[in-house]
């Protein structure tokens, strides 16, 4: 074995001045460890941002991973628009065959519009609901918010799944006269931001998103420029379902 | 063992951020996140308000009687829970106002699913969205919420 002689730093290394020159390095090393979370929390620097993890969020039908005949999620609008079958399109498209859902999903996130009738069944999971809000709401100038609604103990039976088996239903609220003010590729956006929402994900405004919010100073205004599901969106997706799945 | 201190030290150092990053990578992504909403907030007195001219995200527990919403804003969004039938939480005039929307939501709504169960019971379906259903569950669901 080669015999090293002790170096001249590694005398210093044992002297008091060096003892002390470490404790700086060892409290600047941690300080810097904590800024680093810190900055990556309160930021939210990795995006994929979730309100939750299934069963407390999201859909059963996610939960078992393999394609559904008609679609995974049911929806019942109020007021059919050929945007939201745009959306739709927009978000099945940004997640099928992506290697980032491990052969979960394997024909992406396909919604289903199911009808026009507004009308909650046990089997729809999001209700589009337009009003004018000034009348329903209160004025405002948004375009849309969502009231999701944990499903009950019994329906998870109904359905053959365990408790709990994420929402039923999510409603979302849509503001009718801003949402018919808007371009085709806003309503989509919008559609795409409130479903996410009925998915488990949350808003955010660091970098490009569909969780990003409509405000002018989210993600410097970039509402429009995202037209479907990207990295981090399919990411929070995967956070949001566990790595089980029903037998 | 000794003579390799000097180097030891370094590493420490190097590894001990590289790990305070990565926990910190981890957080963020929400894999290693505790699944559902926000701590119960203590009282209704001094938790932060739905604002009235923004849109509020909420989730209701009904089976615990728990109300989460979500106040967006400054780039981040912020989530709060409430008993949504405590008296304290039901008199703060904004609360009120916002679990008295989302209940009724929820009770249009659930009318609807009971309206279905109680059609599939009457029809006594085997299947619905080609998935083999349980009746007695059915049954149950609407002796507790219809």
């Amino acid at each position: 074995m080669l015999r090293m002689r002790p170096t001249r730093r590694a005398e210093r290394h044992r002297s008091g001045p060096t003892r002390r020159r470490r404790r700086a390095w060892l409290r600047a090393a941690v300080v810097a460890g904590m800024a680093a979370a810190a900055f990556a929390i309160s930021s939210n620097a990795f995006g994929n941002n979730i309100t939750g993890t299934y069963g407390n969020r999201g859909y059963t039908w996610l939960a078992r991973y393999y394609d559904m005949a008609g679609g995974l999620e049911w929806i019942t609008s109020n007021y059919c628009t050929t945007s939201e079958l745009n959306a739709i399109d927009d978000i099945r498209n940004s997640t099928a065959g992506t290697s980032q859902f491990a052969g979960k999903w394997p024909s992406g996130l396909r919604m289903y519009r199911n009808d026009c009738t507004g009308t909650v069944t046990n089997y729809i999971d999001i209700s589009l609901s337009y009003s004018d809000f000034c009348a329903t709401h209160g004025c405002g100038t948004y375009g849309g918010e969502n009231h999701s609604t944990l499903a009950p103990a019994s329906y998870c039976s109904f359905w053959g799944a365990p408790y709990p088996c994420g929402s039923h239903p999510s409603t979302v609220h849509l503001n009718k006269p801003k949402f018919l003010g808007t371009s085709n590729q806003g309503r989509r956006r919008l559609l795409m931001l409130e479903t996410g929402h009925s998915q488990g994900l949350d808003e955010h405004c660091s970098g490009d998103s569909i969780m990003n919010d409509g405000t002018p100073t989210c993600n410097n205004g970039r509402w429009l420029e995202v037209t479907g599901y990207l990295a981090t969106d399919r990411q929070g997706i995967v956070n949001v379902y566990p790595g089980w799945m029903y037998p | 063992m000794r003579r390799f201190k000097p180097l030891l030290f370094p590493m420490i150092v190097a590894a001990s951020i590289a790990a305070a990053i990565a926990a910190g990578a981890v957080w963020a992504s929400g894999t290693g996140r505790p699944t559902a909403s926000a701590p119960l907030a203590a009282t209704c007195s001094s938790v932060p308000l739905p604002p009235a001219d923004q849109p509020v995200d909420t989730n209701l527990d009904k089976m615990n009687g728990l109300l989460t919403y979500s106040l967006h804003g400054g780039g981040s969004s912020r989530s709060v829970t409430i008993e949504y039938k405590n008296p304290e939480c039901l008199g703060v005039p904004a609360l009120a106002k916002l679990i008295s929307h989302v209940l009724a939501t929820d009770a249009e709504a659930q009318a609807q699913t009971c309206a279905s169960f109680r059609e599939q019971v009457a029809a006594n379906v085997a299947t619905v969205r080609g998935i083999r259903v349980n009746l007695d569950a059915a049954k149950q669901y609407i002796s507790e919420w219809c």
